[in-house]
């Protein structure tokens, strides 16, 4: 397993209350897998991968549970929270980097291109400059930007949106890290840029693939239409816990949990039937400063049953690599219709 | 900055954003409210406050009821240190330093205030209209705007106070005839130092509201566009409405911020320009001046600098922190922590 | 970029010129001469003066020979103050002091200001934050002119540790250019703490930190860029304000620069100084204006240069 994550929990501590983003998930990821970590806004499934980072900013938050463990060889693992500040430094953008939803301002303004590129191979690889710029132009092909030479000495306002998330993933990957995390990486571009884009990650994973590197990619969205493309494995995250994973397919033909039930049903289809009308989860998430005891979803759940507002449920196996956290066993009862809407 | 800096404050990215439904509703009147909540926790924007209120009581009240009058002059005790009779001692004429330090409060807020409401005065009205009527007139008064502020407008105004506030001008005649409406010695010189002092008023007031126009331009503009001009304007108010009613009182936070720091501002030149002589004159002399006079005895009288000083510098201190404090409160982006 | 730099230095003309016109006028239409200080001269050989400067002709007549005066024979007058004297001469005595005390105070402002706000900015909340912003403050409000003498009185009176007046070795220059400095300073420590609060919020600095940069790298090479643009914006005006504070420096420290004569000027009614001198601070501003916006545009590559 090239990162295995047990029981984080990640924290705020403000003013309002503690909130608790991410509180005890698990999940893992092998080399040349793909992850999609599935929620809507407000469930922490950010806070997930920035704590994976540790770029989680202290205060207000803080880690306070759950060990996050990176393969070494020879059956060793690092836990990434628990290493120092520097030791850190060492590992991102080097054997674990991270890609970010919005291209246009994920990128420094003031800099050129180059200057972006090439400091991450000066810092981990201690090229020098006519090396490094080397390395990035390769790079840059790669990820199919044309004419990589002359864009490497623009600035980022001079490219497309598309474009700089190009740049973003060639940065992130200069350095051939193990590991990608990918916060929403199409969410701010244009369907058919969101396309070009997510198969372009998975030619990367695969051309590393076949170097004998792999790359796990961690990549988060809250579009299904995203999962079913590029998704490998899933994870379906409700307020900050993780209630069902699984392999792609099985969770599109056998959803276990009913907030994923509901999710596959308020997406419009192309093959669906057309008279139907789309069926939203009724009520809103809670908030996470004000998560109810029990399982967070019991308010909005077609199959709820008096323990879901006492004990939140364990993960349990239903399916070879599906477990699912859900008091209801029945498969039929998660599939009930949404009960009507209450406050 | 050689040690290794710690994670800085970034927002969370995601979580707890999902706000109840309600707390839009009532937007409107919790802005201020809010606001005053906030400032209220600003331990410092409080203590200023209370400070600047307390001083300009004493200011105002002290005068009228200290043992010593502002301008009593005992030459045979002349300048003694500060003692039990004469908490800041006395200047070179034996006139107690506490009571022209009050009533020299007097002239230095008066000038901040009015030269401040001036300022204020002429800068909504400027930058309100030239947002709102946009196009050309926008382009033309803040061409002029532009213009003024690279001009050093304070080297001006020291040519014009040192050559036009004196009992020559034609401003001298005008001032003598609006006194003479309420008084039949206008003529009288002992009202000269009064001019002096309208002078100064006005000299400040119209240097100092080119900033405030481009803040209320900005405003304007921005809020300009927003539905409920639209339908303020389908009701048939006029321009002059939309502005003075509807545009300004949304546009307030920056502008009440921008004033309250303008105070000091204007306060601070009105005491350069007394310390180069230039300023208020005796007997309305403000703290500048009282700086001034008291740098000429410096090494053997250091208190009358020291204690003028302290007062004028404190309220400066006291009306930034107040403005800060306010812009913190007022304005939701910069958050405290 | 140089079209640019061209054109805005184009634009400089009619401002200066706005200014010529402005402060002729007024001195002209002051009431007074410059001679009518003097008692003791009788009234013959007062018009007699006032004759030779040509007092008496009508305004526009005296405006265009004073820019003739300028423009053709490139001297900006005798003094009337000091016959002997041109204006130009007294500036061109005058105004190398002035630059060194403006140029010293600026520097020194920003090797203050730049880190004293950063370390706020970086250290937000902390004691650090909080020791370097009340510092900003006391030095905006304390104004020059009371710290000053204060200075004096403690450090030279007092202390032997300084001169008192006087600008002949770099230790005479220490307490004027400080006292030049510290406003200035102190806004550009909050302008730099703001501006890098306001920088260190943005995404492109969570993905600098997401490449494994130190955290010093981060704020140097990434944000210190974006945080310092208003910091140069601040810079017109705040030189502005520097050189209007001279005035009162040189005063208190008697220094041999042109904020003295222009004073001197001014209470004199020496209108070919007073104007020689309100014209080279015109210049200088104008040109330090122009070069921030220069600067400004250089640094921040967003904004497209042939505007």
């Amino acid at each position: 397993m090239l990162l295995e994550v047990r029981d984080l929990k990640t924290h705020f501590f403000t003013e309002d209350g503690v909130v608790r983003a991410v509180d005890g998930i698990s999940y893992s990821v092998a080399r040349g897998e793909v992850l999609c970590i599935v929620g809507e806004s407000g469930s922490g499934k950010s806070v997930s991968s920035l704590s994976t980072m540790r770029l989680i900013p202290d205060p207000p938050g803080r880690i306070v549970a759950g060990q996050i463990l990176l393969e070494e060889g020879e059956g060793r693992t690092t836990d990434l929270a628990k290493l120092d500040e520097r030791a850190m430094q060492r590992i991102r953008g080097k054997r674990v980097a991270m890609i970010f939803q919005d291209p246009m301002t994920s990128l420094n303004p003031y800099l050129r291109i180059s200057d972006q590129l090439v400091e991450v191979l000066v810092l981990h690889e201690g090229l020098r400059k006519a090396a490094a710029r080397e390395r990035a132009i390769d790079m840059l092909k790669a990820v199919g930007i044309p004419d990589p030479a002359r864009r490497l000495d623009d600035h980022p306002h001079h490219l497309s949106g598309g474009m700089r998330q190009r740049v973003m993933i060639a940065m992130a990957l200069l350095c051939s890290p193990e590991l990608l995390i990918a916060d929403e990486p199409t969410t701010a571009l244009d369907v058919t840029t969101q396309a070009q884009i997510l198969e372009l990650l998975l030619d990367r994973k695969d051309a590393r693939s076949k170097e004998g590197m792999g790359l796990g990619i961690v990549l988060i969205t809250h579009d299904l239409g995203v999962v079913a493309r590029v998704a490998d494995r899933v994870a379906v995250m409700y307020a900050g816990h993780i209630v069902e994973e699984s392999p792609v397919a099985e969770l599109f033909a056998d959803p276990r949990h009913p907030y994923t039930v509901g999710l596959a049903r308020s997406i419009p289809s192309l093959e669906g039937d057309r008279s139907k009308r789309l069926v939203p989860i009724p009520g809103m998430p809670p908030l996470l400063s004000k998560v109810p005891k029990g399982c967070p979803f019991a308010a909005r759940c077609p199959a709820v049953r008096p323990e879901c507002h006492e004990t939140f449920p364990e993960m349990r196996e239903v399916g070879p690599g599906h477990r699912v956290a859900c008091h209801e066993t029945d498969a039929d009862a998660v599939r009930r219709p949404p009960p009507e809407v209450t406050a | 900055m050689s040690e290794e800096v710690e994670a800085t404050e970034t927002p969370p990215s995601s979580p707890a954003k999902a706000s109840p439904p309600e707390a839009d509703a009532t937007k409107g009147a919790s802005l201020w409210t809010d606001a005053w909540r906030r400032l209220r926790k600003n331990r410092v924007a409080v203590v200023s406050g209370v400070f600047i209120i307390f001083l300009t009581l004493f200011c105002i009240i002290w005068p009228e009821v200290s043992p010593f009058r502002y301008d009593d002059a005992n030459i045979a005790l002349g300048a003694t240190s500060p003692s039990w009779t004469h908490p800041f001692g006395t200047d070179d004429l034996g006139r107690d330093l506490l009571a022209r330090l009050a009533f020299g409060g007097r002239i230095s807020l008066a000038v901040g205030i009015v030269a401040t409401f001036i300022s204020f005065a002429i800068g909504v009205t400027w930058g309100g209209v030239a947002g709102y009527f946009g196009g050309r007139i926008d382009a033309a008064l803040m061409r002029i705007v532009d213009v003024l502020y690279t001009i050093p407008l304070l080297v001006l105004v020291i040519l014009v106070k040192a050559f036009f506030a004196n009992d020559k001008t034609i401003f001298y005649r005008w001032f003598v005839w609006s006194i003479g409406l309420f008084t039949d010695h206008a003529k009288d010189p002992k009202y000269l130092p009064l001019f002096q002092i309208v002078f100064v008023f006005a000299a400040l007031g119209g240097v100092s509201w080119l900033t405030m126009a481009r803040i209320v331009r900005g405003q304007v503009l921005s809020l300009k566009s927003q539905q409920f001009i639209e339908a303020a304007r389908s009701i048939g108010v006029g321009d002059a409405g939309i502005i003075f009613r509807h545009l300004l009182p949304n546009a307030l936070g920056p502008i009440i911020v921008y004033t309250t720091l303008t105070i000091p501002s204007v306060m601070l030149t009105e005491a350069f320009l007394s310390f180069l002589g230039l300023g208020t004159e005796e007997p309305l002399s403000s703290w500048g001046l009282l700086v001034a006079n008291g740098t000429e005895s410096l090494d053997l009288y250091p208190w009358l600098t020291f204690f003028p000083g302290l007062m004028l510098a404190l309220t400066l201190l006291c009306f930034n922190f107040l403005g800060d404090g306010l812009r913190d409160a007022l304005d939701p982006r910069v958050r405290k922590d | 970029m140089s079209r640019f730099i061209l054109r805005r230095l184009f634009s400089l003309v009619p401002t200066l010129f706005l200014v010529l016109t402005v402060v002729f006028v007024m001195l002209r239409l002051a009431p007074g001469s410059p001679f009518d200080q003097e008692r003791s001269v009788p009234p013959e050989q007062l018009a007699a003066m006032e004759e030779r400067y040509h007092l008496h002709d009508p305004i526009l007549k005296q405006y265009g020979n004073w820019l003739l005066m300028i423009g053709r024979d490139h001297t900006l007058g005798p003094s009337m103050k000091y016959p002997g004297r041109s204006v130009e001469e007294i500036i061109g005595l005058t105004l190398p002091e002035s630059m060194k005390l403006g140029f010293w105070g600026l520097i020194v402002a920003l090797a203050m200001g730049i880190p004293l706000g950063i370390v706020g900015a970086v250290r937000q909340n902390t004691w650090k934050d909080s020791v370097a912003m009340a510092a900003a403050m006391l030095g905006i409000s304390v104004p020059r002119f009371v710290l000053a003498p204060l200075l004096v009185l403690v450090l030279s009176l007092k202390l032997y540790w300084l001169p008192v007046a006087r600008w002949e070795s770099w230790r005479h220059m220490v307490l004027p250019v400080f006292c030049t400095a510290l406003p200035m300073a102190a806004y550009i420590a909050r302008l730099t703490r703001a501006g890098m609060l306001e920088v260190i919020r943005s995404d492109f600095i969570r993905t600098a930190r997401a490449k494994g940069l130190s955290e010093r790298v981060v704020i140097v090479r990434h944000a210190l860029r974006g945080a310092l643009l208003p910091v140069v914006s601040f810079l017109g005006p705040g030189f502005a304000g520097m050189l209007v504070g001279s005035l009162v420096i040189e005063r208190i420290f008697d220094i041999p620069g042109m904020g003295r004569y222009l004073v001197e000027g001014v209470q004199n009614r020496d209108y070919n100084l007073v104007a020689g001198v309100v014209l080279v601070y015109a210049v200088l501003l104008s040109v330090a204006n122009a070069a921030v916006d220069v600067a400004y545009r250089f640094l921040d590559p967003r904004v497209e240069l042939d505007t």
